[in-house]
């Protein structure tokens, strides 16, 4: 399953400045692990221990996952992860 | 539905309150009260659109209402403008938020932030607030008692070192998109659109994408359920944030 993964700025610096990457999985969580495979660090920055960090949403298709499945969230081919995290400047 | 005799409180006067505080000037509200403890520096003027160079070391809050009051004659929209120099603090926050009929927010900190989504939910006044960094930021209406807050959304103040725009820098057009974008939740609500509220909008100056996502109130957010009922000091203190 291939899915597009939006990268925020402040994450950047872990995928050599790609704003958008390819990553596979079947659900939010096995993206994250893929993303990690390619881009190590990230997964750190998305989540701890209890699962997506805080201050940090991740959406699919526009949809927040807290809404739906969290890290379960089921995935298709072709279907966009944004993350957002919080920002603070003005 | 007229917006004259509306009163907003507009929190932070940097690059995400310039723009909006203009629009709402000119689209003729009544009543604007500005928040802001800085001084314009040379730093502010690329997105600060408020300030000219001969602003350079006065208090924001005196410049803007200036040029506020300049901007809204000349529109043929009479304002009155208010200021209050220095940040919002706890002790005054929830009493002067009362006095408006809602919140514009464009802080450069997650305390304030923080406060302002607290403050306005106690006092029952609708709040729109933004944050951006870089080329991209967000932007979230939030009507009390009924739709999603900052809490619901970003739940509390990062413990872990997040960027701000003193650090990184903010791109011009970052903040004048997103302020046009409060500034357009905010003129909605005062017309009684309660839709505007709920909606996280996220922009993305490089893609040049401005998406929107709705989002619900969380369950087990402290601020929906009444777990927070004062704004006491000790919740917008961190060790961590800048």
């Amino acid at each position: 399953m291939a899915v597009t993964v939006r990268i925020p700025t402040p994450l950047r610096t872990l995928t050599a400045g790609k704003d958008e990457v390819q990553a596979e999985g079947s659900t939010v969580a096995q993206v994250i692990d893929h993303l990690e495979t390619t881009y190590p660090g990230i997964k750190e920055r998305l989540c701890d221990d209890k699962g997506v960090r805080r201050f940090v949403n991740i959406y699919a298709n526009e949809e927040d996952i807290r809404f739906l499945d969290n890290l379960d969230t089921p995935l298709s081919d072709g279907d966009t992860i944004s993350i957002v995290p919080a920002i603070a400047g003005g | 539905m007229s917006v004259a005799s509306k009163r907003v409180l507009v929190v932070g006067a940097g690059g995400l309150g310039s723009p909006a505080a203009l629009a709402l000037a000119r689209a003729g509200v009544g009543a604007l009260t500005l928040v802001d403890d800085d001084a314009v520096d040379a730093s502010n003027l690329h997105r600060q659109t408020l300030y000219r160079e001969d602003d350079v070391g006065a208090p924001k809050v005196e410049a803007a209402a200036r040029r506020l009051g300049a901007e809204a004659d000349a529109a043929g929209q009479p304002s009155e403008v208010e200021v209050v120099r220095g940040r919002l603090l706890p002790d005054s926050a929830i009493d002067l938020v009362r006095r408006h009929d809602l919140v514009i927010e464009g802080a450069d900190n997650f305390a304030t932030k923080f406060l302002t989504a607290d403050a306005a939910a106690l006092a029952g006044v609708p709040v729109v607030q933004a944050g951006a960094v870089r080329w991209s930021g967000w932007a979230l209406a939030s009507t009390p008692g009924e739709t999603a807050c900052l809490r619901c959304v970003f739940e509390d103040i990062p413990r872990d070192r997040v960027e701000t725009c003193a650090e990184a820098g903010v791109v011009g057009p970052v903040v004048g998109v997103l302020g046009a974008v409060q500034a357009a939740l905010a003129l909605r609500l005062l017309r009684g659109d309660r839709e505007a509220a709920g909606v996280l909008f996220h922009y993305r100056g490089l893609e040049g994408a401005l998406r929107r996502s709705r989002v619900r109130r969380r369950p087990g957010c402290p601020l929906c359920a009444g777990d927070i009922d004062d704004v006491r000091i000790e919740r917008y203190v961190t060790e961590c944030v800048a």
